[in-house]
């Protein structure tokens, strides 16, 4: 039993975009999977059915087939039992080879040769479609190929291209060694044998391997109505270029285009289904129209008639089931994507009540703890030891960083929720307001030098933006205590597509090797415990340049203070 | 009856209740205070609501004290019905919450507070700034009809 690409259960994503290589891939739940072939097998005798049901089919399409032999007769410019026997074994496994043997042995020994060239044809048929599904099964999803577009370009090429030269080449050369055929004429036949073995892989096998398990697309009435109207005028096309119903006058070449177009709205409107329903029917139309054609100028041109036709159906078909394929493909491509969003906004929906949850449930009992302490230091201070009263000074010192760190929480989930009111703001006094109230807020903030530059205005929410300027001015007033001459300098410069604004202190600076590390939220080195904080305010910050379409960064050298900027687009306050 | 203007808490954290009442009667304010825990309470308190409790004399209630998640009836419920009535719609209320998220912020005053206040632990005294928040409202601000403040 061969290997097929097993069906993905049927809760997994519809990744559907497929990558090269040979990992199995996930298919989208609703690929056709080889449900009656394989799922429902009854046993060994309906596997005895099964394929005796194949090699059935492939004799009657290759007795047609052959009706068509005209360089040869055993040498067909149309063969569809090549598509028959490459998706048989792409769904029911390698394993059904002999299927394919019977049937091709038999449409030929009932037709012409002998048995020894008849079973050489048979062997190379069978040969042809095992190495076909092979490359298709290895390099192009198996009976998935078209669902990609690069899968369906790759079962092209493989199976409808390079394995078919394996039967054309076996049958070839069997017939000229059993001198059934003028080794001068081998060249002709060759040609007539391969593109015909081409025209049935990409015109039949992609027929029956996308409507395996044969259920209906469920369309809306306006879709069943438009498909019908695409086909109408498709086979009206077919009859106005090849004459299939009744004959037309001159081979009108040019026209044979105005089919594409055609194909084109099925690829891009329907699926990859329809598409080789489409593909299939210009097909029969074109053979059955150039046949007539023929009949009516008499028959010599037909072997050439039908040559070209079949190089005008292979490029036709390639080019269709790949756009098909590729419309497909981004389809699943944005359902996914429309569910990983919807799926984003409830994750977000959720930590957004978790926060709100948490930062309220949890700010009344710390609030207690530190009240409670409180009043015991009040009621009962002169009952208490130095001991006893420090320890509750430690209790609400704790309740204290505990409620700021809930406070901050609060501040960093909600940080840049409301960007879209945004203003011209006059950067350098909002700068100097900053400055200000991180004076008034830090015990400490009078002892710091700070040098406002004029800063370039751009478009922003004033108090998110604000509130970016306290943090980064906060962050280095707290990394400059202890040290001599405190000096933070806000500096600003216009760039080609956005302004870079600067805090650059004389502090402690940090480790070089924490890079922009430092604006992760609750990233607070242990060394730096000393600096009281909850860690969110660089990563508030951020939050917010990020959502004003900007960036954040941040440079230090370890020793000698840092530098934090962060940039706004400035194209004329988007 | 207390002939001290009156200040209506509206909540049910026992802890807050009792470290702002212990506030109140340290700072020695003159201030009749009542409390509620729940919204339904709060409007039968202020004649907003038949039954249950004793309503407090009409005009006797200053300000209110609201906080905003309780169970029953929400702090902005409260709100949105003291603010529908003829007789409370410019009483002063006080939104008091734990909460400092910008949407309660706003949806508060949307529905008609006077004052938000964010409930805080950083105070020397605990309970300070309830003194102060209702002390404010007592003492300085001068009511729109002076039917208000007696």
């Amino acid at each position: 039993m061969g290997q097929v690409s097993q069906p993905a259960p049927a809760d997994a994503r519809p990744i559907g975009v497929v990558r090269a290589g040979d990992e199995p891939v996930s298919l989208p739940a609703d690929v056709p999977g080889p449900r009656v072939a394989m799922a429902d097998r009854p046993g060994a005798l309906g596997r005895v059915a099964v394929l005796l049901s194949l090699s059935a089919v492939y004799f009657g399409a290759a007795k047609l087939g052959l009706l068509l032999a005209i360089v040869h007769a055993s040498a067909s410019a149309v063969w569809p039992p090549t598509g028959i026997a490459l998706a048989g074994l792409l769904l029911l496994g390698y394993g059904a080879w002999p299927a394919i043997a019977l049937g091709a042995f038999l449409a030929n020994i009932t037709t012409h040769g002998s048995l020894a060239t008849c079973l050489a044809i048979a062997a190379g048929n069978t040969l042809e479609a095992l190495a076909g599904a092979w490359l298709v099964n290895r390099y192009a999803h198996g009976r998935a190929a078209f669902h990609t577009g690069l899968d369906a370009f790759r079962f092209t090429a493989l199976a409808g291209v390079l394995a078919t030269t394996i039967s054309a080449t076996v049958g070839v050369v069997s017939l000229g060694l059993a001198g059934d055929a003028a080794w001068t004429r081998i060249g002709s036949i060759w040609a007539t044998w391969w593109l015909g073995d081409m025209g049935g892989a990409v015109v039949v096998a992609p027929l029956i391997l996308l409507w395996d398990g044969g259920r209906l697309p469920d369309w809306s009435r306006a879709k069943w109505i438009e498909a019908a109207c695409v086909f109408g005028v498709l086979l009206a096309a077919g009859q106005g270029i090849f004459g299939w119903l009744t004959p037309v006058g001159a081979d009108p070449v040019v026209l044979k285009f105005l089919c594409m177009p055609i194909l084109t709205w099925i690829a891009y409107r329907f699926d990859p289904r329809t598409a080789a329903v489409g593909v299939f029917v210009l097909a029969a139309v074109a053979v059955m129209g150039t046949v007539r054609a023929a009949l009516t100028v008499g028959s010599g041109m037909l072997n050439e008639y039908l040559l070209l036709i079949q190089i005008y159906l292979a490029l036709t078909a390639v080019t269709t089931l790949v756009l098909a394929a590729a419309v497909h493909e981004r389809e699943l491509f944005d359902r996914a994507m429309r569910r990983t969003s919807q799926e984003l906004t409830e994750a977000l929906a959720e930590l957004e009540a978790f926060s709100h949850a948490v930062s309220h449930d949890l700010r009344s009992p710390v609030a207690a703890i530190s009240n409670y302490a409180a009043i015991l230091e009040e009621d009962h201070r002169d009952r208490l030891g130095a001991d006893s009263l420090h320890q509750l000074q430690r209790i609400r010192a704790s309740a204290k960083s505990a409620g700021m760190l809930l406070d901050e929480l609060v501040k960093f989930v909600w940080a840049g929720h409301s960007t879209e009111s945004k203003l011209m703001l006059d950067m350098t006094a909002l700068a100097r307001e900053a400055c200000a109230e991180v004076v008034v807020a830090s015990e400490d903030g009078g002892t710091v030098q700070f040098e406002v530059h004029e800063l370039p205005p751009v478009a922003g929410n004033p108090q998110m933006l604000g509130r970016v300027l306290h943090n980064l001015l906060s962050n280095a007033v707290k990394f400059t205590r202890g040290r001599e001459r405190r000096r933070v300098v806000i500096s600003g410069r216009v760039g080609e597509r956005e302004n870079v604004y600067a805090v650059t202190d004389n502090g402690v600076g940090f480790d070089p090797a924490l890079g922009d590390g430092v604006f992760q939220p609750f990233l607070r080195p242990k060394t730096e415990r000393k600096f009281a904080g909850a860690g969110l305010g660089l990563a508030i910050a951020a939050k917010i340049v990020r959502r004003h379409g900007g960036r954040v960064g941040a440079e230090s050298d370890g020793v000698n203070g840092a530098r934090f900027w962060f940039a706004l687009p400035n194209e004329g306050g988007r | 009856m207390n002939l001290f203007p009156g200040v209506l808490l509206v909540d049910d954290d026992e802890d807050y209740l009792f470290v702002a009442r212990r506030a109140i009667e340290r700072a020695k304010l003159r201030a009749d205070v009542r409390v509620t825990r729940d919204g339904d309470e709060a409007l039968r308190v202020l004649g907003l609501k038949p039954g249950g409790v004793e309503p407090a004399a009409p005009h006797t209630v200053v300000v209110v004290m609201l906080d905003l998640r309780m169970p029953g009836l929400s702090g902005l419920d409260v709100l949105r019905q003291i603010r529908a009535s003829e007789r409370t719609r410019e009483l002063p209320v006080v939104i008091v919450s734990t909460s400092n998220q910008p949407d309660d912020v706003a949806r508060s005053y949307d529905s008609g507070a006077n004052s938000y206040v964010v409930k805080r632990m950083d105070a020397e005294s605990p309970g300070s700034y309830v003194v102060d928040t209702a002390r404010y409202w007592l003492e300085l601000n001068e009511p729109p009809r002076s039917h208000a403040k007696r």
